[in-house]
């Protein structure tokens, strides 16, 4: 329980870090940080496997973000979450945090209650479930992938026509 | 773009649409609205210019951005009701997927992207957007039609055939107004669609007819503007005078086919006791033809002064097209087979 | 009734398929056959009320007068239509003469129909044809704006009109004129029933038009070429008073409450519209003001709703059909003349086209309803009617009358009497083609004068 305060804090700090517009791989950073801890989350939950598999591509994906954003952004003087403007949505977050935490803390029963009776109805399967019953639907969510490839691979094509570029 | 991959794109788009129409589960139906999303935007971006590029990136944020909330109302609902089925739809959630729905569709007040998008693409493209593209989700919609609430969907109409008509007032760009020309006809068949299904499967049958027949003829008359529109009467006049009767039958004006359907859907709306909606959509209708009539004006009703044609020679080898002629036809007379129509439903 | 149709559409190919040469000639040729054929409708076939019964259609008392006068118009129409069309290329000719071909149908369809919906359909599908003839073919630009004018004044009046007949159809499960008087009509008890007979009526007031809603109809007039402004003024407005005799039957004990400030409205017109007349500068105008002070007269016979009223109306929506075509027939070979509808150029004409000046001489003793003629029988039975609707009517009914004999009188002696200005002086003579066309007008009349029980519905 002490794991899934810590776990939910660091998750809603990194949120912040990223909502807060600071320079692009410092939100890449806290994007790694929220994925972690999410899946960090999951594990609190007793999904394991899935967290891991989640874990393995976030991190596969973040460190594209992470790169592609560094390339894409090469600033010399990056914001950070010190600077003034930043800190200013930092503080605005925080407060809203805060300012929903009142208004919601005493619903939270609510969300206990609903957890009991209906999270369990196919976690006992797990992804053996997934894989066994949605064969097909991992072959077209393969096709979905390579279709994003290949628009990727089109936008970006030629000189002069896609985003990458140097500030 | 390489042959290989406009085949690729297309029969992406062509998939995608098929994979929402036959499946019976939120993830699948889900995965074909983003493939869907995903192929056309290359088509956008194909004339390489800022507009374009501008164009697809709104189009891609916005249809990403319904697409997450889609998947975020279908896990709810499976979360809520635990199965994954569109027909057993359990109704709190439909509201958000309604909503998101709409969003993908460019229904009124979530409309905004689609004339941005439509003004920055060209009008072959922007004939796929607005009729193949509304195809896919509103069949999810049509799945779950009898789970919405009545009150949303006839908001979203009324909402969706004022603001179609106001917006397009003020507009001189053709493709700007036939997205809101789109956009009103949407209100139309959303508003039907919780009371009787098949009569919204009508209406949208018959907007497609006139809506690619508009865009068949803007296409072969190669103008973007109202004051270019004006200049076609010598190039084709034949197909300048038709389709100034078929922007009249967009309209709804009674001999032609657009009557049809909103006929049939104010009886719908008057049998179910809802005759002031029914006048209030009628009389929004009202605001469309405003422009319609704008168009035809200049398309065949007034002549530029300064080109009479008398030593012009009269066709100047535009020849019309076949399929254009056939749909021309099925936009202008219609009416008269309401009864055998219906029966195809 | 396809005895009438099938001709009619076999207009279409002909028109497309004759050699130039014989355009005008054939199409004049078949639609005064047409016409002539007509007249059989005259024939009623059995003594109930309805005659030549089909599927859809039939006609009765109100409707032949109606249908023989579009009929009678259409080879009118082309007869004043040929000297500006002629100019433009054979292409437009055609699709001129086909666009009144197409009004004569719709308009024949809409007046025997027995369906209401199909009355409905008709009665929109003429707006078409109409507005094109106007915008297309129309001289100034101000034309965009009077087709405009034309088409939204209608529709809204119009579309109101279709939800409240689609929401009788779900009450009564039928909306066939034959079997409409046994349907439940309509009381003034709640508010729902008051606006249903507004929107019932308020299609038909507009066309008709009422005065308040009429501001489409001199726009439309005076933009509109002659043969759009003769249609308009003979048939076309009297869509309006055809439907509220139709409607007024099911709307029997609500309209006996709600009809007064329409009537108010209509007989207030007379007199205002009337004054407009008289300070009136544009001849066409001054004709299209007139003609809405006289459809004033035809409304509020019909509101009253009493068999009198009724054959009133259908009296004078024939004789002023006929008199305000021919009125816009002598405004337009003034116009082809001097190229301008302004009443201060056109001063003196008697001098310069003596037998013309005998047409429009005829043509306004006509228009103020001067005895043996079936514009004065209408309007004194209307009069008589209202009279004895309420005794005081006759204040708005006199003075209308006083009013349309002055500005008829005004219409003639400030364009044929005086001197003649200088820049009309060389203008070429009347065509026979001109006169043919308004003694084609009068020859009517004067039957009517003779036999008049064609038009009096069932009062003979």
């Amino acid at each position: 329980m002490v794991m899934m305060v810590v776990f939910s804090v660091m998750f809603l700090i990194s949120l912040i870090a990223v909502a807060s517009n600071p320079s692009p791989y410092f939100a890449a950073l806290g994007l790694m940080i929220g994925a972690g801890v999410g899946c960090g989350m999951l594990t609190q939950f007793g999904m394991t496997f899935l967290s891991m598999i989640l874990f393995l591509i976030y991190l596969g994906g973040m460190l594209v973000v992470f790169a592609y954003s560094a390339a894409l952004a090469a600033e010399p003087y990056p914001s950070a979450w010190g600077s003034l403007e930043v800190f200013s949505y930092v503080v605005g977050s925080l407060m809203l945090v805060v300012v929903m935490w009142m208004l919601l803390v005493n619903d939270f029963g609510a969300f206990d209650e609903i957890e009991g009776c209906v999270m369990s109805v196919r976690r006992y399967v797990g992804v053996s479930e997934m894989y066994n019953a949605g064969g097909y639907m991992l072959l077209v969510a393969g096709w979905v992938l390579l279709v994003a490839l290949l628009v990727v691979l089109e936008l970006t094509r030629g000189f002069g026509r896609g985003c990458l570029r140097a500030v | 773009m390489s042959p290989y991959i406009l085949f690729v794109m297309l029969s992406s788009l062509g998939l995608g649409t098929t994979l929402t129409f036959t499946s019976s589960h939120w993830l699948l139906a889900w995965m074909g609205l983003e493939i869907n999303t995903l192929a056309i935007i290359p088509l956008m971006t194909n004339k390489h210019h800022p507009r374009a590029v501008e164009a697809a990136t709104k189009y891609f944020l916005t249809q990403a951005a319904a697409a997450a909330i889609l998947l975020f109302a279908s896990i709810y609902n499976a979360w809520y009701s635990g199965q994954w089925f569109i027909q057993d739809m359990s109704s709190p959630v439909s509201t958000l997927m309604t909503l998101a729905i709409a969003i993908k569709l460019g229904i009124a007040p979530m409309h905004f992207w689609l004339p941005e998008v439509m003004q920055g693409i060209s009008i072959s493209t922007g004939l796929i957007l607005v009729t193949w593209q509304k195809l896919a989700p509103l069949a999810l919609l049509m799945q779950i039609s009898h789970n919405i609430k009545p009150e949303l969907l006839i908001i979203l109409g009324l909402m969706s055939t004022i603001i179609g008509g106001w917006g397009g007032l003020n507009q001189t760009q053709i493709r700007k107004i036939m997205a809101y020309s789109s956009i009103a006809h949407l209100g139309w068949i959303i508003s039907i669609l919780h009371f009787m299904p098949a009569l919204a499967m009508i209406n949208l049958f018959i907007y497609l007819i006139m809506t690619i027949t508009m865009f068949m003829t803007f296409n072969l008359l190669n103008s973007p503007t109202i004051n270019t529109l004006a200049m076609n009467w010598s190039k084709s006049p034949i197909l300048a005078a038709t389709s100034a009767l078929a922007l009249l039958s967009l309209g709804g004006l009674p001999p032609l086919t657009g009557f049809m359907p909103k006929w049939l859907i104010i009886q719908e709306l008057t049998n179910q006791e809802l005759a002031p909606t029914a006048t209030l959509l009628a009389l929004s209708a009202l605001l469309s033809l405003f422009f319609y009539l704008r168009l035809s004006y200049s398309l065949s009703l007034t002549i530029m002064p300064n080109t009479h044609p008398q030593t012009l020679n009269w066709n100047m080898k535009t020849t019309t097209p076949l399929p254009l002629s056939l749909m021309m036809m099925m936009t202008l007379t219609m009416l008269p087979i309401t009864p055998t129509i219906i029966s195809l439903f | 009734m396809l005895k009438l149709l099938i001709p009619t559409v076999m207009m279409f190919p002909m028109i497309w398929m004759l050699k130039p040469k014989w355009l005008w000639s054939m199409t004049t040729t078949h639609s005064l056959l047409i016409a002539s054929y007509s007249l059989s409708l005259f024939k009623y076939h059995s003594t109930a009320q309805w005659s030549n019964m089909s599927f859809t259609m039939a006609t009765d008392m109100i409707s032949t007068p109606l249908i023989i006068l579009t009929c009678w118009l259409l080879p009118l129409m082309i007869l004043a239509s040929q000297n500006h069309i002629t100019t433009e290329p054979i292409n437009r000719q055609r699709t001129y003469i086909t666009l009144l071909t197409s009004l004569q149908l719709l308009l024949i369809m809409a007046f025997s129909a027995t369906e209401i919906i199909l009355f409905y359909i008709m009665f929109e599908a003429t707006l078409i044809p109409t507005l094109i003839i106007i915008t297309r073919w129309g001289n100034q630009t101000e034309r965009l704006n009077a087709g405009t004018y034309f088409l939204f004044y209608t529709l809204a009046g119009s579309l109101p009109l279709l939800v409240a007949l689609l929401s009788l159809y779900k009450s009564t499960g039928s909306l066939s004129m034959i079997s409409m008087f046994m349907n439940n009509s309509i009381s003034s008890d709640t508010w729902t029933n008051s606006l249903l007979w507004a929107a019932c009526l308020m299609a038909f007031l507009v066309k008709m038009p009422l005065y308040g809603v009429h501001l489409w109809l001199p726009k439309a007039h005076v933009e509109a070429p002659i043969a759009g402004s003769m249609i308009l003024a003979a048939v076309l407005l009297k869509l309006g008073g055809y439907g509220m005799i139709r409607m007024t039957l099911i709307l029997e004990p609500a309209t006996k409450s709600l009809a007064y400030p329409f009537i108010i409205l209509a007989l207030w017109g007379i007199i205002m519209t009337g004054s407009i007349c008289m300070r009136q500068s544009d001849m066409k105008s001054l004709i299209a003001y007139s003609s809405v002070s006289h459809m004033g007269l035809v409304a509020s016979g019909i509101l009253i709703q009493t068999t009198w009223g009724f054959t009133g109306a259908i009296i004078l929506m024939i004789a002023h059909g006929l008199t305000s075509s021919a009125l816009f027939c002598l405004a337009n070979t003034t116009y082809e003349r001097t190229n301008s509808r302004t009443l201060l150029l056109a001063r003196g004409m008697q001098i310069i086209l003596p037998l013309m000046a005998t047409w429009w001489f005829i043509m306004s003793l006509m228009n103020m309803a001067l005895p043996p003629l079936p514009n004065l029988m209408g309007e004194l039975i209307i009069m008589v009617s209202l009279f004895n609707w309420s005794s005081w009517t006759i204040l708005l009914t006199g003075t209308g009358t006083l009013i349309t004999a002055t500005y008829s009188l005004y219409l003639y002696l400030s364009s044929q009497r005086g001197p003649a200005p200088d820049n009309i002086l060389l203008i070429e003579p009347t065509h026979t083609r001109e006169h043919l066309l308004l003694i084609l007008h009068i020859i009517p009349m004067v039957m009517l004068m003779i036999k008049p029980e064609f038009i009096w519905g069932w009062c003979w």
